[in-house]
Protein backbone atom coordinates (compact mmCIF):
# COMPACT_ATOMS: atom_id res chain seq x y z
CA UNK A 1 0.00 0.00 0.00
CA UNK A 2 2.92 2.20 1.05
CA UNK A 3 4.49 2.03 -2.65
CA UNK A 4 0.96 1.50 -4.46
CA UNK A 5 -0.47 4.97 -3.95
CA UNK A 6 3.24 6.69 -5.44
CA UNK A 7 3.40 4.47 -8.48
CA UNK A 8 -0.38 5.38 -9.06
CA UNK A 9 0.42 9.21 -9.12
CA UNK A 10 3.49 8.71 -11.25
CA UNK A 11 1.42 6.30 -13.90
CA UNK A 12 -1.35 9.06 -14.00
CA UNK A 13 0.80 11.82 -14.20
CA UNK A 14 2.53 10.12 -17.59
CA UNK A 15 -0.81 9.14 -19.22
CA UNK A 16 -1.85 12.85 -18.57
CA UNK A 17 1.55 14.59 -19.70
CA UNK A 18 1.40 13.75 -23.12
CA UNK A 19 -1.98 15.24 -23.80
CA UNK A 20 -1.00 18.50 -21.71
CA UNK A 21 1.84 18.70 -23.52
CA UNK A 22 0.25 18.30 -27.03
CA UNK A 23 -2.46 20.55 -26.17
CA UNK A 24 0.34 23.19 -25.69
CA UNK A 25 1.41 23.48 -28.90
CA UNK A 26 4.68 25.19 -27.10
CA UNK A 27 6.48 26.17 -30.40
CA UNK A 28 4.73 28.76 -32.12
CA UNK A 29 6.74 28.84 -35.16
CA UNK A 30 9.21 26.89 -37.52
CA UNK A 31 6.76 24.18 -39.25
CA UNK A 32 6.70 25.41 -42.45
CA UNK A 33 5.32 22.27 -44.54
CA UNK A 34 2.29 22.44 -41.37
CA UNK A 35 1.72 25.82 -42.85
CA UNK A 36 3.82 27.89 -39.81
CA UNK A 37 5.78 30.71 -40.44
CA UNK A 38 9.50 30.46 -39.97
CA UNK A 39 10.59 31.17 -36.54
CA UNK A 40 11.70 34.95 -35.48
CA UNK A 41 13.40 36.23 -32.21
CA UNK A 42 10.32 37.24 -30.72
CA UNK A 43 8.87 33.40 -30.92
CA UNK A 44 11.91 32.72 -28.39
CA UNK A 45 9.72 34.95 -26.12
CA UNK A 46 6.44 32.99 -27.09
CA UNK A 47 8.13 29.94 -26.51
CA UNK A 48 9.10 31.11 -22.52
CA UNK A 49 5.56 31.99 -22.37
CA UNK A 50 4.34 28.82 -23.54
CA UNK A 51 6.65 26.57 -21.46
CA UNK A 52 5.91 28.94 -18.36
CA UNK A 53 1.71 28.35 -19.03
CA UNK A 54 2.71 24.26 -19.36
CA UNK A 55 4.84 24.19 -16.33
CA UNK A 56 1.76 26.01 -14.33
CA UNK A 57 -0.50 23.32 -16.04
CA UNK A 58 1.16 20.94 -14.71
CA UNK A 59 2.19 21.92 -11.09
CA UNK A 60 -1.57 22.08 -11.11
CA UNK A 61 -2.04 18.46 -11.90
CA UNK A 62 0.91 17.73 -9.32
CA UNK A 63 -0.82 19.77 -6.83
CA UNK A 64 -3.98 17.91 -6.83
CA UNK A 65 -2.56 14.18 -6.94
CA UNK A 66 -0.27 15.17 -3.74
CA UNK A 67 -3.14 16.50 -2.46
CA UNK A 68 -5.28 13.57 -3.07
CA UNK A 69 -2.07 11.09 -1.79
CA UNK A 70 -1.98 13.32 1.25
CA UNK A 71 -5.70 12.76 2.09
CA UNK A 72 -5.62 9.04 1.56
CA UNK A 73 -2.96 8.86 4.16
CA UNK A 74 -4.86 11.16 6.28
CA UNK A 75 -7.32 8.52 5.67
CA UNK A 76 -4.72 5.60 6.20
CA UNK A 77 -3.58 6.59 9.56
CA UNK A 78 -5.47 5.01 11.86
CA UNK A 79 -4.20 6.53 15.05
CA UNK A 80 -1.18 7.00 13.91
CA UNK A 81 -0.30 10.67 15.57
CA UNK A 82 2.95 10.88 13.61
CA UNK A 83 0.97 9.59 9.92
CA UNK A 84 -1.72 12.43 10.46
CA UNK A 85 0.63 14.99 11.13
CA UNK A 86 3.22 14.43 7.88
CA UNK A 87 -0.34 14.21 6.04
CA UNK A 88 -1.90 17.31 7.11
CA UNK A 89 1.52 19.27 6.84
CA UNK A 90 1.94 17.56 3.29
CA UNK A 91 -1.32 19.14 2.47
CA UNK A 92 -0.95 22.50 3.66
CA UNK A 93 2.54 22.93 1.97
CA UNK A 94 1.51 21.98 -1.38
CA UNK A 95 -1.33 24.11 -1.10
CA UNK A 96 0.96 27.16 -0.01
CA UNK A 97 3.27 26.27 -2.66
CA UNK A 98 0.57 26.03 -5.29
CA UNK A 99 -0.91 29.78 -4.21
CA UNK A 100 2.96 30.96 -4.53
CA UNK A 101 3.44 29.61 -8.09
CA UNK A 102 -0.58 31.11 -8.90
CA UNK A 103 0.62 34.16 -7.66
CA UNK A 104 3.92 34.84 -8.74
CA UNK A 105 2.19 36.04 -11.87
CA UNK A 106 -0.17 38.58 -10.52
CA UNK A 107 3.18 39.82 -8.23
CA UNK A 108 4.75 40.63 -11.88
CA UNK A 109 1.96 41.75 -13.54
CA UNK A 110 1.10 44.38 -10.58
CA UNK A 111 5.21 44.48 -9.87
CA UNK A 112 5.68 45.60 -13.76
CA UNK A 113 2.93 47.70 -13.75
CA UNK A 114 3.51 50.17 -10.56
CA UNK A 115 7.23 50.82 -11.99
CA UNK A 116 6.02 51.37 -16.07
CA UNK A 117 3.39 53.42 -14.28
CA UNK A 118 1.18 53.46 -17.72
CA UNK A 119 -2.29 52.69 -17.57
CA UNK A 120 -2.03 51.01 -20.94
CA UNK A 121 0.16 48.60 -20.30
CA UNK A 122 -0.35 45.53 -20.69
CA UNK A 123 -0.42 42.22 -19.11
CA UNK A 124 3.61 41.38 -18.77
CA UNK A 125 3.18 37.81 -20.47
CA UNK A 126 1.18 39.15 -23.63
CA UNK A 127 3.97 39.15 -26.35
CA UNK A 128 3.93 41.92 -29.35
CA UNK A 129 5.46 41.06 -31.99
CA UNK A 130 7.23 44.23 -34.09
CA UNK A 131 8.30 43.14 -37.82
CA UNK A 132 11.02 41.71 -38.29
CA UNK A 133 14.19 41.56 -41.08
CA UNK A 134 12.64 38.61 -43.03
CA UNK A 135 15.38 35.79 -43.66
CA UNK A 136 16.88 36.59 -47.29
CA UNK A 137 17.39 32.70 -47.63
CA UNK A 138 15.73 31.71 -50.61
CA UNK A 139 13.86 28.78 -50.03
CA UNK A 140 12.79 27.35 -54.02
CA UNK A 141 9.64 26.11 -53.93
CA UNK A 142 9.51 22.45 -55.64
CA UNK A 143 6.84 21.93 -58.04
CA UNK A 144 6.37 19.56 -60.68
CA UNK A 145 4.40 20.44 -64.03
CA UNK A 146 3.30 18.56 -66.82
CA UNK A 147 5.15 18.77 -70.28
CA UNK A 148 2.60 22.04 -71.38
CA UNK A 149 4.27 24.18 -68.47
CA UNK A 150 8.09 23.71 -69.62
CA UNK A 151 7.70 26.48 -72.03
CA UNK A 152 7.11 28.59 -69.07
CA UNK A 153 10.75 27.95 -68.31
CA UNK A 154 11.46 30.17 -72.15
CA UNK A 155 9.92 32.91 -71.11
CA UNK A 156 12.78 35.37 -68.91
CA UNK A 157 13.66 34.76 -65.76
CA UNK A 158 11.79 31.31 -65.02
CA UNK A 159 14.46 28.74 -63.76
CA UNK A 160 13.95 25.62 -62.99
CA UNK A 161 14.07 24.97 -59.76
CA UNK A 162 16.38 22.67 -57.28
CA UNK A 163 14.26 19.26 -58.40
CA UNK A 164 13.35 17.73 -61.72
CA UNK A 165 10.47 19.73 -63.10
CA UNK A 166 10.65 22.77 -61.03
CA UNK A 167 9.55 26.18 -62.59
CA UNK A 168 10.33 29.10 -60.17
CA UNK A 169 10.79 32.89 -61.26
CA UNK A 170 12.61 35.47 -58.49
CA UNK A 171 10.70 38.69 -58.00
CA UNK A 172 11.97 41.80 -58.05
CA UNK A 173 13.02 43.41 -54.98
CA UNK A 174 11.18 46.86 -54.40
CA UNK A 175 13.29 49.60 -52.34
CA UNK A 176 12.11 50.26 -48.92
CA UNK A 177 13.73 50.91 -45.50
CA UNK A 178 15.99 49.15 -43.91
CA UNK A 179 15.30 45.56 -42.66
CA UNK A 180 12.27 45.51 -44.95
CA UNK A 181 12.31 43.43 -47.69
CA UNK A 182 9.01 44.03 -50.09
CA UNK A 183 8.75 42.42 -53.63
CA UNK A 184 6.65 42.87 -56.79
CA UNK A 185 5.73 39.51 -57.84
CA UNK A 186 3.67 40.80 -60.29
CA UNK A 187 5.00 39.89 -63.59
CA UNK A 188 5.65 36.68 -63.08
CA UNK A 189 2.22 35.97 -61.60
CA UNK A 190 0.60 37.23 -64.77
CA UNK A 191 2.91 35.23 -66.99
CA UNK A 192 1.88 32.34 -65.37
CA UNK A 193 -1.70 32.74 -64.85
CA UNK A 194 -1.54 34.38 -68.82
CA UNK A 195 -1.00 30.32 -69.74
CA UNK A 196 -3.49 28.81 -67.32
CA UNK A 197 -1.64 28.17 -64.60
CA UNK A 198 -1.55 29.11 -61.24
CA UNK A 199 0.92 30.87 -59.39
CA UNK A 200 2.49 30.47 -55.87
CA UNK A 201 4.24 33.36 -54.28
CA UNK A 202 7.06 31.49 -51.51
CA UNK A 203 6.99 32.04 -47.73
CA UNK A 204 8.80 34.77 -48.12
CA UNK A 205 7.47 36.72 -50.95
CA UNK A 206 10.91 36.03 -52.93
CA UNK A 207 9.72 33.92 -55.57
CA UNK A 208 6.72 32.89 -57.47
CA UNK A 209 6.29 29.00 -58.27
CA UNK A 210 3.98 28.29 -61.06
CA UNK A 211 2.28 25.21 -61.52
CA UNK A 212 -0.80 23.77 -63.27
CA UNK A 213 -2.66 23.94 -60.28
CA UNK A 214 -0.90 22.23 -57.56
CA UNK A 215 -0.73 24.70 -54.27
CA UNK A 216 2.51 25.61 -52.98
CA UNK A 217 3.44 27.40 -49.61
CA UNK A 218 2.49 30.91 -48.61
CA UNK A 219 1.13 29.88 -45.24
CA UNK A 220 -2.16 28.66 -43.19
CA UNK A 221 -3.65 25.67 -44.20
CA UNK A 222 -5.23 24.99 -47.48
CA UNK A 223 -5.71 26.33 -50.86
CA UNK A 224 -9.27 27.30 -51.61
CA UNK A 225 -9.64 27.86 -55.47
CA UNK A 226 -10.06 31.77 -56.56
CA UNK A 227 -13.75 32.82 -56.79
CA UNK A 228 -14.50 33.98 -60.10
CA UNK A 229 -18.06 35.50 -59.86
CA UNK A 230 -16.41 37.91 -56.58
CA UNK A 231 -16.66 41.27 -56.86
CA UNK A 232 -16.06 44.50 -55.27
CA UNK A 233 -12.64 44.41 -53.29
CA UNK A 234 -12.95 40.41 -53.66
CA UNK A 235 -12.74 40.32 -57.29
CA UNK A 236 -10.35 38.30 -58.16
CA UNK A 237 -8.33 40.66 -60.45
CA UNK A 238 -8.22 43.09 -58.03
CA UNK A 239 -7.05 40.21 -54.89
CA UNK A 240 -4.79 37.30 -57.22
CA UNK A 241 -1.67 40.28 -58.31
CA UNK A 242 -1.30 40.32 -54.30
CA UNK A 243 -2.11 37.06 -52.73
CA UNK A 244 -1.67 34.72 -56.21
CA UNK A 245 -2.28 31.36 -55.07
CA UNK A 246 -3.39 32.63 -51.78
CA UNK A 247 -6.67 33.94 -53.75
CA UNK A 248 -9.21 32.25 -53.13
CA UNK A 249 -8.22 32.36 -48.95
CA UNK A 250 -7.91 36.20 -49.16
CA UNK A 251 -11.50 36.36 -50.54
CA UNK A 252 -12.56 34.20 -47.83
CA UNK A 253 -10.92 36.76 -45.44
CA UNK A 254 -11.83 39.84 -47.67
CA UNK A 255 -15.49 38.81 -47.32
CA UNK A 256 -15.75 38.07 -43.78
CA UNK A 257 -13.74 41.00 -42.67
CA UNK A 258 -15.53 43.98 -44.51
CA UNK A 259 -18.34 42.26 -46.55
CA UNK A 260 -16.10 42.99 -49.72
CA UNK A 261 -15.10 46.47 -48.97
CA UNK A 262 -18.91 47.26 -48.05
CA UNK A 263 -17.68 47.77 -44.39
CA UNK A 264 -14.19 49.81 -44.32
CA UNK A 265 -14.25 51.09 -40.88
CA UNK A 266 -14.19 48.42 -38.22
CA UNK A 267 -17.54 48.09 -36.29
CA UNK A 268 -15.57 45.93 -32.85
CA UNK A 269 -12.08 46.78 -33.55
CA UNK A 270 -12.61 49.64 -31.61
CA UNK A 271 -10.62 52.22 -28.55
CA UNK A 272 -12.02 51.91 -25.45
CA UNK A 273 -10.95 55.59 -24.40
CA UNK A 274 -12.87 57.25 -27.41
CA UNK A 275 -14.71 54.62 -29.35
CA UNK A 276 -12.72 55.20 -32.48
CA UNK A 277 -12.26 52.39 -34.87
CA UNK A 278 -8.25 51.01 -35.04
CA UNK A 279 -8.46 48.53 -37.84
CA UNK A 280 -9.56 49.67 -41.38
CA UNK A 281 -9.97 48.44 -44.93
CA UNK A 282 -11.12 45.67 -46.77
CA UNK A 283 -9.16 43.19 -44.98
CA UNK A 284 -9.28 45.53 -41.98
CA UNK A 285 -5.76 45.95 -40.53
CA UNK A 286 -4.88 46.81 -37.36
CA UNK A 287 -2.85 49.82 -37.53
CA UNK A 288 -1.86 49.86 -33.76
CA UNK A 289 0.47 46.68 -34.29
CA UNK A 290 0.77 47.22 -38.56
CA UNK A 291 2.56 49.91 -40.65
CA UNK A 292 1.37 50.36 -43.65
CA UNK A 293 3.65 50.95 -46.89
CA UNK A 294 3.98 51.55 -50.26
CA UNK A 295 0.58 53.20 -51.10
CA UNK A 296 0.07 55.49 -53.89
CA UNK A 297 -0.43 59.09 -53.18
CA UNK A 298 0.90 58.82 -49.38
CA UNK A 299 4.50 58.43 -47.79
CA UNK A 300 6.16 54.63 -48.87
CA UNK A 301 6.32 54.09 -45.10
CA UNK A 302 3.71 55.28 -42.43
CA UNK A 303 4.59 53.59 -39.09
CA UNK A 304 0.90 53.77 -37.82
CA UNK A 305 1.98 52.47 -34.99
CA UNK A 306 3.17 55.30 -33.15
CA UNK A 307 0.28 56.80 -34.20
CA UNK A 308 -1.04 55.00 -30.83
CA UNK A 309 0.49 54.74 -27.20
CA UNK A 310 -0.89 51.14 -26.25
CA UNK A 311 -2.22 48.57 -28.60
CA UNK A 312 -5.36 47.45 -29.55
CA UNK A 313 -8.37 47.75 -27.47
CA UNK A 314 -6.59 49.68 -24.91
CA UNK A 315 -4.92 51.57 -27.94
CA UNK A 316 -5.19 55.85 -27.10
CA UNK A 317 -4.09 57.98 -30.07
CA UNK A 318 -1.03 60.29 -29.78
CA UNK A 319 -0.53 61.79 -33.32
CA UNK A 320 -3.83 62.27 -35.06
CA UNK A 321 -2.63 63.02 -38.20
CA UNK A 322 -0.87 59.81 -38.78
CA UNK A 323 -3.96 58.18 -37.31
CA UNK A 324 -5.78 59.51 -39.84
CA UNK A 325 -3.29 59.08 -42.58
CA UNK A 326 -3.30 55.57 -42.10
CA UNK A 327 -6.71 55.48 -41.58
CA UNK A 328 -7.47 56.78 -45.79
CA UNK A 329 -5.26 55.28 -46.89
CA UNK A 330 -5.50 51.68 -45.98
CA UNK A 331 -9.29 52.04 -46.75
CA UNK A 332 -8.25 52.19 -50.30
CA UNK A 333 -8.57 48.70 -51.79
CA UNK A 334 -5.53 48.76 -53.84
CA UNK A 335 -3.50 49.80 -50.51
CA UNK A 336 -5.57 47.44 -48.07
CA UNK A 337 -4.97 44.64 -50.05
CA UNK A 338 -1.41 44.94 -51.07
CA UNK A 339 -0.32 45.58 -47.16
CA UNK A 340 -2.42 42.61 -46.42
CA UNK A 341 -0.63 40.24 -48.33
CA UNK A 342 2.60 41.50 -46.85
CA UNK A 343 1.37 40.94 -44.09
CA UNK A 344 -0.20 37.56 -44.12
CA UNK A 345 3.37 36.63 -46.25
CA UNK A 346 4.66 37.95 -43.13
CA UNK A 347 2.31 36.57 -40.17
CA UNK A 348 0.41 33.67 -41.49
CA UNK A 349 -3.62 34.07 -42.02
CA UNK A 350 -4.80 33.06 -38.12
CA UNK A 351 -4.62 34.24 -35.83
CA UNK A 352 -3.84 38.06 -37.58
CA UNK A 353 -7.58 37.59 -39.33
CA UNK A 354 -10.08 36.14 -37.07
CA UNK A 355 -11.95 35.22 -40.03
CA UNK A 356 -9.65 32.99 -40.64
CA UNK A 357 -10.93 30.38 -38.52
CA UNK A 358 -14.17 30.41 -40.50
CA UNK A 359 -12.31 30.09 -44.24
CA UNK A 360 -10.44 27.11 -42.47
CA UNK A 361 -7.10 28.53 -42.60
CA UNK A 362 -6.76 28.06 -38.55
CA UNK B 1 -15.43 13.60 8.90
CA UNK B 2 -12.29 16.29 9.07
CA UNK B 3 -10.66 13.70 7.15
CA UNK B 4 -13.63 12.54 4.53
CA UNK B 5 -13.79 16.49 4.06
CA UNK B 6 -10.04 17.24 2.98
CA UNK B 7 -10.77 13.91 0.66
CA UNK B 8 -13.44 15.28 -0.64
CA UNK B 9 -11.93 18.70 -1.37
CA UNK B 10 -8.69 16.78 -2.65
CA UNK B 11 -10.47 15.05 -5.11
CA UNK B 12 -12.46 18.12 -6.45
CA UNK B 13 -9.36 19.76 -7.25
CA UNK B 14 -7.88 16.66 -8.90
CA UNK B 15 -11.44 16.84 -10.86
CA UNK B 16 -11.07 20.96 -11.62
CA UNK B 17 -7.81 20.59 -12.70
CA UNK B 18 -8.20 17.79 -15.48
CA UNK B 19 -11.44 19.36 -16.55
CA UNK B 20 -9.39 22.14 -17.27
CA UNK B 21 -6.87 20.68 -19.31
CA UNK B 22 -9.74 19.34 -22.07
CA UNK B 23 -11.23 22.46 -21.95
CA UNK B 24 -7.96 24.24 -22.52
CA UNK B 25 -7.12 22.35 -25.75
CA UNK B 26 -8.67 24.48 -28.55
CA UNK B 27 -11.76 23.56 -29.96
CA UNK B 28 -12.39 24.63 -33.82
CA UNK B 29 -14.52 27.24 -34.27
CA UNK B 30 -18.20 27.21 -35.75
CA UNK B 31 -17.23 26.88 -39.25
CA UNK B 32 -19.68 29.43 -41.29
CA UNK B 33 -21.24 27.46 -44.65
CA UNK B 34 -19.33 29.38 -47.16
CA UNK B 35 -21.27 29.22 -50.28
CA UNK B 36 -18.67 28.19 -53.13
CA UNK B 37 -19.97 31.14 -55.33
CA UNK B 38 -20.75 34.05 -53.62
CA UNK B 39 -22.47 36.07 -56.06
CA UNK B 40 -25.74 34.37 -57.20
CA UNK B 41 -27.47 37.11 -58.28
CA UNK B 42 -29.43 38.14 -61.30
CA UNK B 43 -28.51 40.75 -64.01
CA UNK B 44 -30.82 43.58 -64.87
CA UNK B 45 -31.64 45.16 -67.94
CA UNK B 46 -33.19 47.56 -65.80
CA UNK B 47 -32.08 51.23 -65.65
CA UNK B 48 -31.10 52.24 -63.17
CA UNK B 49 -29.23 55.14 -62.42
CA UNK B 50 -25.83 54.58 -60.00
CA UNK B 51 -25.40 58.35 -59.99
CA UNK B 52 -26.94 58.80 -56.64
CA UNK B 53 -24.35 56.60 -55.03
CA UNK B 54 -21.01 57.70 -57.37
CA UNK B 55 -22.10 61.32 -56.89
CA UNK B 56 -22.94 61.23 -53.49
CA UNK B 57 -21.34 63.51 -51.32
CA UNK B 58 -20.39 60.89 -48.66
CA UNK B 59 -19.28 58.36 -51.33
CA UNK B 60 -15.76 57.63 -51.25
CA UNK B 61 -13.93 56.23 -53.88
CA UNK B 62 -11.93 53.20 -52.77
CA UNK B 63 -10.36 52.37 -55.87
CA UNK B 64 -11.07 53.16 -59.50
CA UNK B 65 -14.53 52.70 -60.09
CA UNK B 66 -15.79 51.56 -56.50
CA UNK B 67 -17.22 53.45 -54.22
CA UNK B 68 -18.27 53.29 -50.45
CA UNK B 69 -21.15 54.54 -48.54
CA UNK B 70 -20.89 53.88 -45.00
CA UNK B 71 -23.52 56.32 -43.67
CA UNK B 72 -22.84 55.04 -40.01
CA UNK B 73 -19.50 57.16 -39.70
CA UNK B 74 -22.09 60.04 -39.46
CA UNK B 75 -25.03 58.68 -38.16
CA UNK B 76 -23.93 55.51 -34.96
CA UNK B 77 -27.87 53.90 -35.31
CA UNK B 78 -26.50 52.97 -38.51
CA UNK B 79 -25.36 49.16 -38.69
CA UNK B 80 -25.12 48.90 -42.66
CA UNK B 81 -22.76 49.87 -44.86
CA UNK B 82 -22.16 50.04 -49.13
CA UNK B 83 -19.83 49.26 -51.98
CA UNK B 84 -21.02 50.26 -55.54
CA UNK B 85 -18.91 48.59 -58.24
CA UNK B 86 -18.86 50.37 -61.78
CA UNK B 87 -17.04 47.79 -63.37
CA UNK B 88 -20.30 45.46 -62.98
CA UNK B 89 -22.95 47.65 -61.54
CA UNK B 90 -22.65 45.32 -58.63
CA UNK B 91 -23.48 46.34 -54.95
CA UNK B 92 -21.93 45.03 -51.54
CA UNK B 93 -24.22 45.65 -48.60
CA UNK B 94 -22.55 45.11 -45.25
CA UNK B 95 -24.37 44.01 -42.33
CA UNK B 96 -22.22 45.39 -39.25
CA UNK B 97 -25.12 45.42 -36.18
CA UNK B 98 -27.39 42.92 -34.39
CA UNK B 99 -30.05 41.97 -34.72
CA UNK B 100 -29.50 40.87 -38.52
CA UNK B 101 -33.17 40.77 -39.76
CA UNK B 102 -34.01 44.49 -38.29
CA UNK B 103 -30.73 45.90 -39.90
CA UNK B 104 -30.71 43.82 -42.92
CA UNK B 105 -34.30 45.50 -43.32
CA UNK B 106 -32.92 49.25 -42.60
CA UNK B 107 -30.06 48.47 -45.58
CA UNK B 108 -32.74 47.24 -47.79
CA UNK B 109 -35.26 50.04 -47.68
CA UNK B 110 -32.06 52.30 -47.74
CA UNK B 111 -31.16 51.26 -50.97
CA UNK B 112 -34.75 51.55 -52.23
CA UNK B 113 -34.60 55.19 -51.56
CA UNK B 114 -30.87 55.03 -52.48
CA UNK B 115 -31.61 53.62 -55.94
CA UNK B 116 -35.32 55.27 -56.14
CA UNK B 117 -36.28 51.96 -57.82
CA UNK B 118 -39.34 49.12 -56.86
CA UNK B 119 -38.67 46.53 -54.63
CA UNK B 120 -39.49 43.99 -57.81
CA UNK B 121 -36.13 46.28 -59.67
CA UNK B 122 -34.33 46.23 -56.35
CA UNK B 123 -34.80 42.31 -56.74
CA UNK B 124 -33.52 42.10 -60.09
CA UNK B 125 -29.89 43.75 -59.30
CA UNK B 126 -26.47 42.61 -58.29
CA UNK B 127 -26.66 42.68 -54.79
CA UNK B 128 -24.94 40.81 -52.36
CA UNK B 129 -26.37 41.34 -48.43
CA UNK B 130 -23.04 39.84 -45.82
CA UNK B 131 -22.58 39.97 -42.40
CA UNK B 132 -19.58 40.36 -41.25
CA UNK B 133 -17.61 37.67 -39.30
CA UNK B 134 -17.01 39.52 -36.26
CA UNK B 135 -20.83 39.94 -35.94
CA UNK B 136 -22.50 36.67 -36.73
CA UNK B 137 -19.74 34.02 -37.50
CA UNK B 138 -22.38 31.37 -38.37
CA UNK B 139 -24.12 33.48 -41.43
CA UNK B 140 -20.69 35.64 -42.54
CA UNK B 141 -19.81 34.01 -46.05
CA UNK B 142 -23.56 33.54 -47.13
CA UNK B 143 -25.81 36.06 -49.26
CA UNK B 144 -28.64 37.17 -46.97
CA UNK B 145 -30.46 39.05 -50.11
CA UNK B 146 -32.69 41.86 -49.97
CA UNK B 147 -35.05 41.35 -46.76
CA UNK B 148 -38.19 41.79 -49.32
CA UNK B 149 -37.12 39.55 -52.08
CA UNK B 150 -38.56 35.93 -52.47
CA UNK B 151 -34.95 34.60 -52.67
CA UNK B 152 -33.89 35.72 -49.51
CA UNK B 153 -32.69 34.44 -46.67
CA UNK B 154 -35.17 34.08 -43.82
CA UNK B 155 -33.67 35.44 -40.57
Amino acid sequence: MKHLLPALFLGFILLVVPFASEAAGLVPCGNVAGGEQPCQSCDVVKLTNNVISWLVMILSIIAALIIVYAGVKLVTAGGNTHAMEEAKSTMTNIIIGFIIVLSGWLVVDYGMKALVNDRTFGVWNEVQCTQQPVATTTAQTTINYTPAFALIGNVQGWVPGSAAGATVAACALLPGPPGVREYNCSPQQTQCTNIGGLAAISADGSTVACSPGQSSSGGGGGIKPPDLSAGGACATNLVQPYFGAQTGNAQCIIRGESTCGASMVSVTDKMSIDGRAFSFGPMQINLTVHEIIGCAGYPPVMDCKTAFSGRNYSARVINEGLYQQCARAVQNIDCGLKNGARIQRRDGWYPTWSTAAGCGLR
Amino acid sequence: MKKLFLIVIGLLVLLISVTLIFLNRQTPAATPAYQPTIFPVSSSSVSVNYETITKNPNAIEVSAGMYNLNESQSNPNVGYALLYSEADDSIYISIDKEPLSQTREQASQYLLGLLNVTQEVACTLKVYVGVLYSVNNTLSGQNLGLSFCPSSMKL
